[in-house]
């Protein structure tokens, strides 16, 4: 159907049958209605509408992360993002792609890399996730460390606003200072300020050569002290190390990652990229910083299975399944290391993940359903005597009742000012967000 | 400074002037006429007359200023080096403009979580010194870094030669404690990252100081380089030359900077400081790699074998520290040197895809010559931000007037080859008339609604950024002379 016929066939959404709402329903909520628009124009214009008439939109790309957020107050359109599929430029000797925001990662990911390219973003559910999606959430993974955040990447971006506006910020080349920065507010917005439909991204060149080293700790020893010495002093180094992760035997245990053999216990994964020589130097750095502090190293993944372990290390924070309990929690980055070992002092058994040179710490405590609204407020309390946040980033949806997944935010009177002037109707996903917006 | 004090030239203002004296103390509050003209420019060519300065000392007096100016409903504007070249800072709709030229402590330095707290005052090179024997750097580098702030580079989110490595500011910013305009100071960001709620900070980096003032930022620190190779290679025409850049970006070496001059440019920055750049070549790349050892020397090869391939007739490592920093010199300080090519000269900013630089430079030459003018051109080419300086007389009757056209017209190209109308310098007033070119109403509405939430009354920084029907500056006495990169 041609957008001008779409456009103009009245509802811009069709009932869903017993089957899709099983598939769309989100914290035990199904939406009456669901719209697939294949053109920007037709985002707009569904958000236009169900405004008008007072529909509650929650936008999907694939559908991966829907129970990140609050429980919703109400929920009666699922605008899925699926229709918009395309890269619509690449130049790959300018490093920059725009694509369509219901892209798939993976299909976009796979067209870079026939040009030695990548999206320097390895985010949970790589393998299914929308780009759009992955903005919307802030998603990120282990290359965090090299290459920033959603926020670094992202030059420019279209959203559809919920009065029908189709709106631009940024450009689409690397470096650009007109107007309002207004893409990366949407960053981690979770769509609650409008839909993105189109995004700008800066690329990366593939490096010639990866290697992951485990650096093991004595089983004897306390082992956080020595880890986070070898992590201070890579830090302070200008080796260009593509990621540093620290995790507990829980967490290890979590890389299923056949053909590997991750060691058991306490460990750090170090990410060494580049040209070969730099990767030579990088891996006897890490070597000596580990030496020093009494750690031994052993090179675990080369080649393609680099990029296997890094997908399965940001996999590990993703629930496995409906009840599991995913923390996390974001400390000053040289608080990392000792936050990791506290959390896995005081949650016994639970998997704790950490991004080491980023400040961001996940754990996956074994807990009840019933418990989680307590041990919430136990470690946010903690988090935030050190400076930092704890965000819920999955739970059972029961456990979400009478519970603020989110935590306090800074400067709450603009944050609702902001929902207030571009989504007044509160038409996308009320009460997911932060403040009970 | 204080026997130049007096009453407000602006009427209205005097309570505020008696208020604001008794927070600062009375030779830090400016009215007089003298005082306020230093105030009514910046780097760039438009000025307007202010109203009212004040200075304050510390952030207690900065927070206590800005509660009085809250009270008073006024406009405010903030002010740092006041190194600019879009007239961000010249006090255009009148109001109080605040100086942060006194707010310069750099209030911690915690290299274990890699970050500092600065007042917004703080210089940038001050911040860099600061933290060199921790082995940590501020990357962001603008020319200005001498006299350009912390603050005013975050308003304006500024570049930089190294930026192409490093990332801009707004890459580097973590937080701030920001001031809006009825007083209120709001705490953005922090130490700990993703916090949740929207992104306020990085909204808040390049707003060109039109959501609020930021007292305190937080930035990023990272390790300096353990190793720096410069090197100059010489091409026989700009289109090779610039056609270098594209495979250099493609080739997956990531070059800490990769500055490109024409020959105009090569031959007043050589007349000027004898660096050493070769005078017959029609365009040159200054090259640098940083970081460690091996990084920095196969990075040379490649680029070596790359320059080779695309043309280069001569390349030059620099065999010293001295040579590089000769080198790096003469760069920075190319905008003084523009002054032996022509009695004046408009340097421009605008960015384009790398790819299209070629033919992005040569609409720049046939624009320059279709108005009679000539062009200097230096580019930060490997981010694609290009830099021509417009040269001319201003004491023939329409040079200006051909400056302007012609200037428009460069800007256009960027856009049809889908770039920006500024990568650095920001809109501030100079762009104004730019802005429609490249955002939609629709575009600028939504910016405007999010403007509103922070400052519901556009008193901050009024005037800039978001075009208005009427424009209030005046050219000033040095108009289209001075300004530089």
């Amino acid at each position: 159907m041609s957008i001008e016929r779409w456009l103009s066939s009245g509802p811009n959404w069709q009932g869903v049958s017993f089957e899709e709402a099983v598939r769309l329903a989100v914290d035990g909520m199904a939406p009456e209605f669901h719209a697939a628009p294949l053109a920007p124009e037709q985002v707009a214009a569904t958000l236009r509408a169900a405004s008008a008439e007072g529909l509650a939109v929650r936008p999907r790309g694939a559908g991966t992360k829907m129970g990140l957020g609050n429980r919703s107050t109400r929920y009666d359109l699922a605008l899925e993002t699926g229709g918009l599929t395309a890269v619509l430029e690449y130049r790959p000797d300018d490093l920059v792609a725009v694509a369509l925001a219901g892209t798939p990662l993976a299909a976009a990911q796979a067209l870079f890399a026939e040009y030695g390219q990548w999206l320097a973003l390895d985010p949970p559910f790589a393998a299914t996730t929308t780009i759009g999606g992955t903005l919307a959430c802030n998603q990120s993974g282990p290359h965090r460390l090299r290459y920033g955040t959603a926020r670094d990447l992202v030059l420019g971006m279209q959203v559809a606003y919920p009065d029908g506006t189709l709106a631009r910020s940024g450009a689409k080349v690397v470096k650009n200072v007109a107007g309002y920065d207004v893409h990366k507010m949407h960053v981690g917005a979770l769509g609650t300020l409008g839909v993105i439909v189109e995004v700008a991204l800066r690329l990366h060149p593939l490096p010639a050569e990866r290697r992951i080293l485990a650096c093991v700790p004595p089983s004897d020893n306390p082992p956080w002290l020595a880890m986070a010495s070898v992590v201070g002093g890579l830090l302070r180094l200008p080796l260009g190390l593509g990621a540093i992760e620290a995790l507990n035997g829980e967490a290890g245990r979590r890389l299923a990652v056949d053909g590997f053999a991750v060691p058991a216990g306490d460990l750090l994964l170090v990410v060494c990229e580049g040209h070969p020589s730099v990767v030579g130097r990088q891996a006897d750095e890490v070597g000596r910083a580990a030496a020093a502090a009494g750690l031994w190293t052993e090179e675990i993944a080369t080649g393609d299975g680099v990029a296997r372990l890094t997908a399965a290390l940001a996999e590990a924070r993703a629930p496995g399944e409906r009840d599991e309990t995913v923390l996390k929690l974001s400390v000053p980055l040289g608080d990392t290391l000792p936050s990791l070992a506290e959390l896995a002092t005081a949650l016994p058994g639970a998997p704790v993940i950490a991004h080491a040179g980023s400040g961001v710490v996940h754990a996956l405590p074994k807990v009840a359903t019933a418990e989680v609204p307590l041990l919430v407020a136990q470690l946010r309390a903690w988090a935030r005597g050190r400076g930092g946040h704890l965000v819920v980033q999955h739970c059972a949806p029961e456990a979400k009742i009478g519970l603020d997944v989110w935590g306090p935010v800074a400067a709450p009177r603009l944050v609702r000012g902001l929902k207030a002037a571009l989504d007044p109707t509160s038409t996308l996903n009320p009460g997911r967000f932060v403040e009970g917006l | 400074m204080g026997e130049d004090s007096g009453t407000p030239a602006g009427s209205g203002l005097s309570a505020l002037a008696a208020e604001l004296a008794a927070i600062v103390g009375p030779d830090r509050v400016l009215s007089d006429p003298y005082s306020l003209s230093l105030y009514s420019y910046d780097g760039g060519t438009d000025a307007a007359a202010s109203e009212l300065v004040v200075i304050p000392e510390d952030g207690a007096q900065l927070a206590a200023v800005m509660a009085a100016v809250g009270r008073a409903g006024v406009a405010l504007i903030p002010r740092g080096g006041g190194t600019g070249l879009a007239g961000a800072v010249i006090p255009c709709e009148g109001g109080v403009t605040i100086s942060f030229a006194r707010l310069r402590r750099i209030v911690s330095v915690q290299p274990e979580h890699l970050t500092a707290r600065v007042e917004g005052g703080v210089v940038n090179l001050q911040l860099g010194r600061a933290v060199a024997p921790l082995g940590l750097q501020f990357a962001p580098d603008p020319s200005s870094q001498a006299a350009s702030t912390i603050g005013g580079n975050t308003a304006m989110n500024a570049g930089g030669p190294h930026t192409l490595a490093y990332g801009v500011t707004a890459n580097h910013i973590l937080g701030m404690k920001l001031f809006l305009a009825d007083g209120e100071a709001v705490d953005l960001g922090g130490l700990a990252p993703d916090a949740p709620g929207y992104d306020l900070t990085s909204l808040a980096v390049g707003s060109e100081g039109t959501m609020g003032v930021a007292g305190e930022i937080q930035v990023r620190l990272i390790p300096r380089p353990e190793a720096v190779r410069t090197m100059v290679a010489m091409f026989s025409s700009v289109e090779q030359c610039a056609g270098c850049v594209g495979a250099i970006i493609q080739s997956g070496v990531i070059p800490a900077a990769l500055e490109m001059m024409d020959n105009n440019t090569i031959r007043a920055i050589e007349a000027a400081t004898h660096a050493g750049y070769p005078v017959e070549a029609e365009a040159v790349l200054l090259i640098e790699l940083e970081g460690i050892i091996e990084a920095v020397e196969t990075g040379l090869e490649s680029v070596i074998e790359i320059c080779n391939r695309a043309g280069a007739i001569e390349l030059k490592v620099a065999a010293s520290e001295a040579e590089r920093a000769g080198l790096w010199k003469a760069r920075k300080e190319s905008g003084g040197a523009m002054g032996r090519l022509a009695p004046n000269y408009y340097v421009m900013d605008g960015v384009v895809p790398r790819n299209t630089l070629p033919q992005v430079l040569a609409a720049v030459e046939r624009i320059a010559a279709e108005h009679n003018l000539k062009v200097a051109t230096l580019l930060h080419a490997g981010d694609g931000n290009i830099h021509p300086a417009l040269l001319f007389d201003s004491d023939q009757a329409d040079a200006i007037d051909r400056v302007r056209a012609a200037g428009a017209e460069i800007l256009q190209v960027c856009l049809d080859y889908g770039g920006s109308i500024t990568g650095e310098h920001g809109i501030g007033v100079e762009k104004l008339d730019m802005v429609r070119r490249m955002f939609s109403d629709d575009d600028l509405e939504i910016m405007l609604r999010v403007r509103d939430v922070f400052d519901p009354h556009r008193r901050c920084n009024p005037g800039k950024l978001f075009p208005t029907p009427g424009r209030c500056i005046e050219l000033h006495g040095r108009s289209l002379i001075e300004a530089h990169w």
